[in-house]
């Protein structure tokens, strides 16, 4: 039986985590080591509480009004929710086609997990950090010749405009500059949907 | 005004609409508490186990729910709420209407002559047997509840979707019922123990990912030949299961609902049955 750590279950998110109302799911383990986590407590492998995809649908379908009436659902972040596809698979298997999933993730995880779990996911919000592989590698420990695959790959298979790529201005490691290159790129690969913003550090 | 406060109007203003849009009524109270709180209590989740179990009631009587494209950022904005980043930048969702609403067939003229009897006509959403004035005038009206079964209703003569309709008619319908020990119910051949097992051994062998803990709930008709049609899952666990049942059930045959004439002539009857099944099998 497919199981998983996962270490936050977040209901009623509005609009922060995708369209309509959704759940948050967060899994512990991450590829990265990024120096503004917020989510710090998902680098433990052992932390958190264990789930299967059954246990995890009792616990969220609470919700499943709310989703339906949104065109909201569940969207699993972490951590690296693309370390899990054989549960996040299980899960669409349970909840049907009416909930949208969606992922948060970096895509830096290896090709056949992103083609794993395309098929059952409705959209992904990707934290590119910043496309210039020098700033990547300094700022989350990895380089990031998997995110420009794996980006390739779902621009190339699937509409566009299911993806929406986060390009965060991070204090101390990018400038607006090297912001405004990761955007063109972007642009370039066929990236349509952006969301620029800014860590905020406290 | 707080976080949680701001989410729990939110919610509050969604639950209205949901209402709105499926004619279900719902009273709702100006929340008092003063304090920060996480968006929901007790009396917000019990609202919507409410509108849940009204949902369902129509659905039972055909019709399906209809849920508005909301526009979260109209809510959001409405609520005053100091969000965080927004998802993106895309305009909110319109207020696209969906409208599949199912109904009954139109019912029947009441002036209209019916030659034939009409026994044998059975809607999907209720346990029903169908009676000729005759048969019915003889029957008791007084409920009969099977152990494995739902409760069952008799409707006299006509088609019974002029009776049914929202749900202050179908309380009128439940009054229409009878008891009789002259009547049976569909059986399985051997009982349910022997279903039970026949289902087993007709899911052998096959790989069926998805959940398989729960109870289901099979609804289908048994034809006075005895065969099984229009089976539906009510309560379904997983898609695969769900289908692998169905596809057992269409093959079985049953002995027909039958009833015990005045004459003592016994007559079968077409049946909707909804049996439960509880995964794993034992």
């Amino acid at each position: 039986m497919t199981e998983a750590r996962i270490f936050a279950v977040s209901r009623h998110r509005l609009t922060t985590d995708g369209d309509g109302c959704t759940t948050l799911v967060t899994f512990n383990g991450c590829p990265l080591r990024c120096k503004y986590c917020l989510n710090k407590v998902s680098w433990k492998e052992d932390g958190g509480r264990v789930y299967t995809p059954e246990t995890l649908f009792e616990e969220v379908k609470i919700d499943q009004l709310y989703f339906l009436a949104t065109r909201g659902g569940v969207t699993f972040g972490g951590g690296e929710p693309l370390l899990q596809t054989e549960f996040i698979k299980e899960f669409r298997a349970l909840c049907g086609n009416q909930w949208k999933l969606l992922v948060e993730t970096s895509l830096n995880v290896a090709p056949e997990m992103v083609q794993t779990a395309d098929p059952v996911l409705d959209g992904y919000i990707v934290d590119i950090k910043d496309m210039n592989p020098e700033i990547y590698k300094t700022y989350t420990g990895k380089n990031n010749a998997l995110v420009f695959e794996n980006l390739e790959w779902l621009l190339h298979h699937g509409d566009p405009s299911r993806i929406v790529v986060r390009v965060p201005h991070i204090p101390d490691y990018n400038t607006d500059l090297d912001v405004a290159k990761s955007m063109e790129q972007l642009k370039a690969m066929g990236v349509t949907n952006f969301d620029e913003f800014q860590y905020i550090i406290r | 005004m707080a976080k949680g406060k701001k989410t729990c109007k939110i919610l509050k203003d969604i639950r209205k609409q949901i209402a709105e849009e499926n004619d279900i009524q719902l009273i709702t109270e100006e929340c008092t508490y003063k304090g920060d709180c996480r968006g929901t209590c007790p009396r917000c989740e019990a609202e919507v186990r409410y509108l849940e179990r009204e949902l369902e009631k129509r659905q039972r009587l055909g019709k399906v729910a209809v849920f508005a494209g909301m526009s979260l950022g109209t809510m959001i904005s409405a609520a005053s709420c100091d969000t965080t980043e927004p998802f993106s930048k895309k305009e909110p969702l319109a207020g696209d209407v969906t409208t599949e609403v199912m109904v009954p067939p139109q019912p029947v003229d009441p002036d209209t002559v019916i030659e034939e009897p009409l026994m044998g006509i059975v809607p999907w959403y209720h346990n029903v047997f169908f009676f000729d004035e005759e048969t019915y005038d003889s029957l008791l009206k007084d409920l009969f509840v099977y152990p494995d079964m739902e409760k069952l209703t008799v409707i006299k003569g006509k088609l019974p979707y002029e009776h049914l309709g929202d749900g202050s008619e179908c309380n009128t319908l439940e009054k229409l019922v009878a008891e009789t020990r002259e009547f049976s119910a569909p059986s399985y051949p051997g009982g349910e123990q022997q279903m039970l097992k026949d289902i087993a051994e007709g899911l052998k062998g096959k790989v069926i990912n998805g959940r398989y803990k729960g109870v289901m709930e099979v609804a289908f008709n048994v034809t006075p030949e005895g065969n099984v049609e229009t089976v539906k899952i009510e309560n379904g666990l997983n898609v695969n299961l769900d289908a692998a049942v169905i596809a057992l059930f269409e093959q079985m045959k049953w002995n027909p609902a039958r009833y015990k004439l005045e004459n003592g002539d016994s007559s079968v009857f077409e049946c909707r049955c909804i049996q439960k099944i509880a995964f794993p099998l034992k």
